[in-house]
């Protein structure tokens, strides 16, 4: 089941021929039938771990929003197993799907938000308690905001309006008082902007943009774009930051479709997805600049970072699997998830565990599953509702003994 | 019913049988439009059931000659959303003849068929997309007509048409009426034009304007607005119907209006002088629309008659809570879509009058 392959520092793109085989999948999905199965019943809420080295010796939480059934869960993993211990109901006009897309997690823990992505038309980010779940404030934004970072101090939360289904004109980044819900700034920085990550530093806040192909970076004491970079295969470089959104006809056929950004814990590095070519970038965070690139699985969509900056886990849309990447080795492998259209990743900060959310298929409620970084086996899985996607991590609470 | 309903549409196929076609929503469901044989009202049967790849089927509607119907898709699994056309060549079991997804990806809330012309309200861009479906195996997008180009502060969430104009519900831009073909303005089915507006704002704790739904009858529209979370809303949503006198359709105003005080209207029906609301919480509103019509028409006593479509705690997911979703008068009665509790066949004998 361990599928290795080694990156290449190298700013070329790599041949098609360098993919994971598609022979080899059926074996890797046979070495997890027991766990995909029980996610498959849909009545399993909680399986526990499956093996005592395995044995968690915390209690994890963590927020998932779920798409179509307007709402997010508040799931707890420990040795018992998942627990969807509350489902916050979420959105605008309950007549309708509103769309709970993104959700993130306050650094110090108190508060948590989500994006509601289809208004009338604008959407809007919601402020939550964390624990009681209680509203604490609203504010609109831009159409079909997605993804959500929030400023090491709490201060500031930036949400990248998406605009997935408009007209693909150049959109934007709000930039809110998070204390107040108050929208400072609509900074416009592409079409389609998608991901969002602020470095442990506070000062940069980066967006991919799957319409123009581009990595983003917007200083987050000026509110403006200071840097661009083209991530379209063999064109890549820094354009004019201040220069128009490059439209989707113009980025050429081959292209990155960017939809995610993640900074490792020393600021040093920035890792993109490219969904639409199947590739992981590893990104100077100082020069902005491509050093790494190389193959992944179908359709890679969400990226996390472990905190002990060890590993490189992306969700693999198409593929209903994760890569995990040991980022010193190159060495990656591929777990498979309990139901299809795996969406996003969160990892533990104790490094241990991949939380990962599965959208699953039309009316099929979908999962969160539990990987374990080390074995590389998925651990737990429970159902929650329709379309699970943005997922944030709350906290750890380390086991006492008799506890 | 195993999931949440949303709209109906219920006719005569080719078969001779009669049928009602019911949406579904993501409680329990979302990825189905029921069909059911309705032939004896009295013995509703499930004839057969459609899997379609949404989270809601939210509307459908079925051409003059009840060949194709044109089901509406939001939430799909790979974002394609669009539209889905059903061969009713077997009307008591549909298939899925096509689809068009292009340009429609956002999802598509509600359609309304004029001849071969679809016209879909599209969640993304809150235009109005004008679908060909002279050939129902490939449909094709051919055109849109919006409000106020080229901003995006605006949310389209229905159509209605018929005689050459249509009838747009644009929210906050209110009631915006189109020539397609009425000769007023020089508007075709294809490419429509600007007619008249009616924007009105009405106070349920704060003001909203919210156009949900409109419905054309004699010298008259009937328009919902729908509200939900404000804070008169202390049972559920609050909005009621606009009655607009259109006799000068270029010069449209709003003349009456019916509002159950402690309900929110959803959408409407009018036939032979009686209006049919789906009014969410307060169930299915029965009201006598005939001659002039001014004023408050609840106070008036004009409302007839009403049925609380309510279930129980074993047949539906809100026991004992009406949620009337949409209706429609058939040959003498009435059908209605209830989101908790599925299909409703009702019938309502007019009052007579006393003889002393």
């Amino acid at each position: 089941m361990r599928i290795a392959r080694t990156w290449r520092r190298s700013a070329r793109p790599l041949g098609r021929q360098a993919a994971l085989p598609w022979a080899v999948l059926p074996t890797v999905l046979l070495l997890l039938a027991p766990a995909a199965a029980a996610a498959q019943t849909g009545g399993q809420e909680g399986r526990p771990p499956s093996a005592s080295a395995n044995t968690p010796t915390a209690h994890y939480w963590v927020y998932v929003a779920n798409e179509a059934s307007d709402e997010v869960s508040r799931v707890r993993f420990g040795p018992e197993g998942l627990e969807v211990e509350r489902n916050v109901e979420v959105g605008m006009l309950p007549a309708d799907i509103d769309g709970a897309h993104g959700v993130t997690v306050s650094p110090d823990g108190l508060h948590w938000y989500v994006s509601v992505a289809h208004g009338t038309p604008f959407g809007e980010v919601w402020k939550y308690t964390t624990g009681s779940d209680r509203l604490a404030g609203k504010a609109k934004v831009g159409m079909f905001p997605a993804t959500m970072a929030v400023t090491p101090d709490g201060q500031y939360l930036f949400v990248v309006n998406f605009n997935l289904h408009g007209n693909p004109v150049p959109s934007s980044v709000s930039a809110i008082f998070a204390t107040g819900m108050q929208e400072l700034s609509k900074i416009e920085t592409c079409v389609k902007p998608h991901g969002s990550a602020i470095n442990r530093a506070g000062s940069r806040h980066y967006s991919a943009c799957v319409g123009s192909d581009l990595l983003v970076e917007i200083s987050v004491e000026d509110l403006s774009v200071t840097r661009r970079l083209l991530l379209t295969p063999g064109r890549e470089g820094l354009l004019d930051p201040t220069g128009p959104a490059v439209d989707e006809q113009e980025s050429g056929s081959a292209r990155c479709k960017p939809t995610w950004v993640v900074v490792t814990p020393d600021d040093r590095w920035l890792y993109v997805a490219c969904n639409g070519n199947r590739e992981l970038l590893e990104i100077d965070a100082g020069s902005l600049s491509v050093t790494r690139r190389f193959p992944t699985g179908i359709g890679p969509y969400n990226l996390a970072v472990s905190p002990d900056s060890r590993f490189l886990v992306a969700t693999l849309k198409g593929q209903q699997a994760v890569a995990i990447v040991d980022r010193a080795s190159g060495e990656e492998r591929l777990v498979s998830t309990s139901r299809p259209v795996t969406h996003g990743v969160v990892i533990s900060p104790d490094s241990r565990y991949a939380f990962v959310s599965n959208e699953a298929v039309s009316s099929t409620r979908g999962t969160l599953d539990v990987i374990d970084l080390r074995s590389g086996e998925l651990v737990a899985s429970a159902v929650l509702g329709l379309q699970p996607g943005g997922i944030a991590f709350w906290k750890m609470e380390a086991l006492t003994s008799g506890s | 019913m195993s999931s949440e309903s949303s709209d109906l549409w219920v006719f005569t196929g080719l078969d001779g049988r009669d049928y009602a076609y019911l949406g579904t929503m993501p409680q329990g469901g979302g990825e189905r439009l029921y069909v059911w044989d309705v032939t004896d009202p009295t013995n509703v049967l499930l004839s057969d059931s459609v899997a379609i790849d949404a989270r809601r089927v939210n509307d459908v509607k079925v051409n003059d000659d009840a060949t194709w119907a044109v089901v509406t898709r939001e939430q799909n699994s790979a974002r394609g959303n669009g539209i889905v056309v059903l061969d009713l060549s077997d009307p008591g079991h549909p298939a899925v003849l096509s689809e068009l997804t292009e340009n429609l990806t956002a999802g598509v809330h509600n359609v309304w068929i004029n001849g071969d012309i679809v016209y879909a309200v599209n969640d993304g861009t809150n235009a109005l997309h004008i679908l060909d479906l002279s050939e129902p195996t490939k449909p094709a997008h051919i055109g849109i007509w919006e409000i106020r180009p080229g901003e995006e502060d605006k949310t389209l969430h229905d159509v209605w048409a018929e005689d050459g104009l249509a009838y747009l519900s644009y929210w906050d831009d209110g009631l915006v009426i189109l020539d397609i073909g009425a000769g007023i303005k020089g508007g075709t089915s294809t490419k429509p034009r600007f007619v008249s507006q009616v924007k009105y704002r009405v106070d349920h704790g704060e003001e909203y304007g919210n156009t949900h739904t409109a419905f054309r009858y004699g010298n008259y529209v009937f328009v919902g607005d729908e509200v939900f979370g404000c804070s008169a809303c202390v049972n559920g949503p609050r909005g009621y119907i606009h009655v607009i006198d259109v006799s000068d359709i270029e010069n449209p105003r709003e003349v009456a209006k019916y509002e159950v005080p402690e309900a929110g209207a959803h959408n409407v029906w009018v036939e032979d002088d009686i209006l049919y609301v789906a009014y969410y919480q307060g169930g299915l509103r029965i009201v006598d629309v005939s001659g002039e019509l001014r004023g408050d028409l609840y106070r008036q006593g004009r409302e007839i008659g009403s049925y609380h479509t309510a279930g129980t705690a074993e047949d539906s997911y809100t026991p004992n809570q009406a949620f009337a979703w949409g209706p429609q008068p058939f040959k003498g009665n009435i059908f209605v879509s209830d989101n908790s509790s599925g299909l409703w066949v009702l019938h309502h004998e007019p009052p007579r009058p006393l003889i002393p």
